[in-house]
């Protein structure tokens, strides 16, 4: 065990929060699609990556930042709009182990393309602002790091208001409640199968565009925060979206406070080694609820 | 259900393979390879009798289990370094490095099994995901004991009762012994009345359950076995190449598996070795010839594009992989001779 001041333990915490909001965008996508779908996309990694890459080149071309955003947002919805209608819609009769088997295989594909594309040397963006990190409780905080947060708050926001206000998000909560009660509902369940995907993506993309400028993109990057967006949907159930956002933020301050207090080598494991000791005393999530099995 | 009684009538085979005069035919032609091959072939030949344990593993944990693991390379690392750090380090003997390897990765194997098979679908991929990770980085962090990410050298060669294997030649017939004793094994074991309620576990656990079988036993020691393979499978490679890093033992190669399994076909325990032959020559032929069309730079990338493809296509058009695609053929020319 280290010693660590007050202070650190601040900064920790911080930094476990911003990294948790970037996890919690990644689950949201996961459990919509997850639940729509009915598969676990193991590419939901690289559609993060695809923005970070896509942000970086067109940042490096001089076009203005906002610009770049949007656009890298664009490509990576595009992608997850792509991947539905030419790869899952044809195999949405398959079964879930051919699904799974699926989407792995579209994720090292995506993978391989943009180590084709880009090589494999990490690029960046500019920060959104320049500047010193701000301080707060004595703890120092990089404004990308604010930047991250605030983000992943409107997203929040835009979020529900999409899914509790609006026709089409009610919708799309009815096809994951049921599908075919929706689809008696008159709801089109393909339709809401391609919107998931595209919703998914989308949060996806954001993500890469704001974690670019903190940790690089390279083409490798999907596979990790793919995964860690993973064990956050997990740790809230798969079912639920409040439970993803509290999965994604618990997770990433376990992961900071545990790299700070055990070992930072072992930060990535214990996302892991929490997710099988999750799925073996609480496989429904830290919400619990309902069984949502199926058979 | 036509289709589930006919391959309960096939399951109900005698001990010799229905392509036995095939199987013959393949086993001879493979008996030459040594004699009249250069030592780099004999050398990918070796490679790939050691992957056909494994993937045959594989193929019975996925193909006859249901499950997709995704912690078969984990398994196959904990075989690799047990044999590696034995004997590099501690001067135990090749072949009792290699039981403790089996020994281990068997109970961790069980133990992980026994908290997570209860697990439906999906959620049991993501427990073995999560192990399989988990493993990777101990190797990779416990660097006093397995050489951290420099990796383990030094360790010695094979050696068998006094013989010890130096050359290619010798590990040639060894690896194709063992993974031919191997497929026979999980072959019978799969005609077998454990095979079969295995197989009724997979087509449906819930009808299975209430015909009185302990589904999640049949899982759990179906997937034992899976990882006892693999780690024979390990312990031959790390004594073959005398070095061993933990790339070897990422995701990524847990990934490699799952392919070789697909490729090859779930639904027949030749799947593995079939896998295995079509993924390896696939490899070799695009080395040859992703440098032609595109940059020596570019390779990578291409190679990781065409497998990621060829999982996407295989699983959406041939799920069955080319084992079926074999056997269906087979049939037919049988059927043809017959009519």
């Amino acid at each position: 065990m280290i010693d660590l001041s007050f202070t650190d333990v601040m900064q920790l915490l911080f930094s476990g929060i911003a990294v948790g909001g970037i996890y919690a965008l990644i689950s949201v996508g996961f459990v919509t699609i997850y639940n729509v779908n009915g598969v676990i996309n193991f590419a939901q990694g690289e559609f993060v990556m695809i923005a970070g890459m896509v942000g970086a080149t067109l940042a490096s071309t001089g076009m203005p930042l906002w610009l770049v955003c949007l656009a890298a947002v664009l490509a990576s919805t595009l992608t997850g709009a792509l991947m539905q209608r030419f790869i899952l819609h044809p195999a949405r009769h398959s079964t879930e182990v051919v699904l799974i088997i699926i989407t792995i295989g579209v994720s090292i594909t995506l993978r391989g393309i943009a180590l084709l594309i880009w090589g494999s040397n990490p690029r960046t963006l500019p920060a959104f602002f320049e500047g010193e990190p701000l301080s707060l409780l004595g703890a120092a905080i990089p404004r990308q790091d604010i930047v991250v947060v605030v983000i992943a708050f409107v997203c929040m926001v835009a979020l529900f208001w999409f899914f509790e206000r609006t026709y089409t998000g009610t919708a799309l909560r009815a096809c994951m409640i049921n599908k075919q009660v929706s689809r008696l509902m008159g709801i089109s369940p393909e339709r809401m199968a391609l919107m998931s995907l595209m919703l998914g993506a989308c949060l996806a993309g954001v993500v890469g565009v704001v974690v670019t400028p903190i940790s690089l993109a390279t083409p490798e990057m999907g596979l990790m925060i793919g995964l860690k967006g993973f064990v956050a949907a997990t740790l809230g159930g798969l079912t639920s979206i409040p439970g993803a956002v509290l999965g994604g933020l618990l997770l990433g301050v376990l992961e900071s406070l545990g790299a700070g207090l055990v070992s930072s080598g072992y930060k990535d494991a214990i996302a892991f080694f929490l997710l099988i000791l999750l799925l073996v005393l609480r496989p429904n999530g830290i919400l619990g609820g309902r069984s949502a099995k199926r058979v | 259900m036509e289709k589930q009684l006919e391959a309960a009538v096939h399951s109900r085979k005698t001990a010799i393979p229905r392509h036995w005069p095939l199987l013959l035919v393949l086993a001879l032609l493979l008996l030459g390879v040594p004699l009249f091959t250069g030592s780099y072939v004999t050398g990918l030949f070796v490679l790939m009798g050691i992957y056909v344990i494994a993937a045959t593993g594989m193929t019975l944990i996925m193909g006859y289990g249901g499950i997709v693991t995704l912690c078969q390379a984990a398994f196959w690392g904990m075989g690799a370094y047990t044999s590696g750090i034995l004997t590099a380090s501690y001067d135990v003997s090749p072949l009792a490095a290699l039981l403790a390897g089996i020994v281990l990765t068997g109970g961790v194997a069980a133990l992980l099994g026994l908290i997570t098979l209860n697990l439906h679908g999906h959620l049991l991929s993501l427990a073995t995901l999560g192990f399989g990770i988990v493993v990777n980085i101990f190797l990779l962090e416990e660097s006093e004991l397995t050489g951290g990410p420099s990796g383990l050298v030094g360790i010695p060669e094979f050696n068998l009762f006094g013989l010890t294997l130096a050359s290619d030649k010798q590990w040639f017939y060894l690896v194709w012994l063992a993974a031919f004793l191997v497929i026979l094994l999980v072959r019978n074991l799969v005609n077998s009345s454990w095979g079969r309620t295995l197989k009724a576990v997979h087509a449906s656990a819930a009808a299975a359950e209430a015909m009185g079988v302990h589904v999640g036993r049949y899982r759990w020691q179906a997937f034992i076995i899976s990882a006892v393979l693999a780690s024979l499978s390990g312990s031959l490679y790390a004594h073959y190449m005398t070095f061993i890093s933990p790339e070897l033992f990422s995701f990524e190669q847990s990934i490699r598996y799952v392919l070789m399994a697909v490729v090859g076909g779930l639904a027949s325990v030749w799947g593995g070795l079939i896998g295995v032959i079509v993924v390896t020559v696939l490899t070799e032929l695009l080395r040859e010839v992703i440098p032609l069309l595109l940059s020596e730079s570019s390779a990578g990338a291409a190679e990781t594009i065409f497998f990621g493809g060829l999982l996407v296509v295989m699983m959406i058009f041939m799920p069955q992989g080319m084992a079926g695609g074999l056997n269906k053929l087979w049939d037919r020319i049988k059927d043809g001779r017959n009519a």
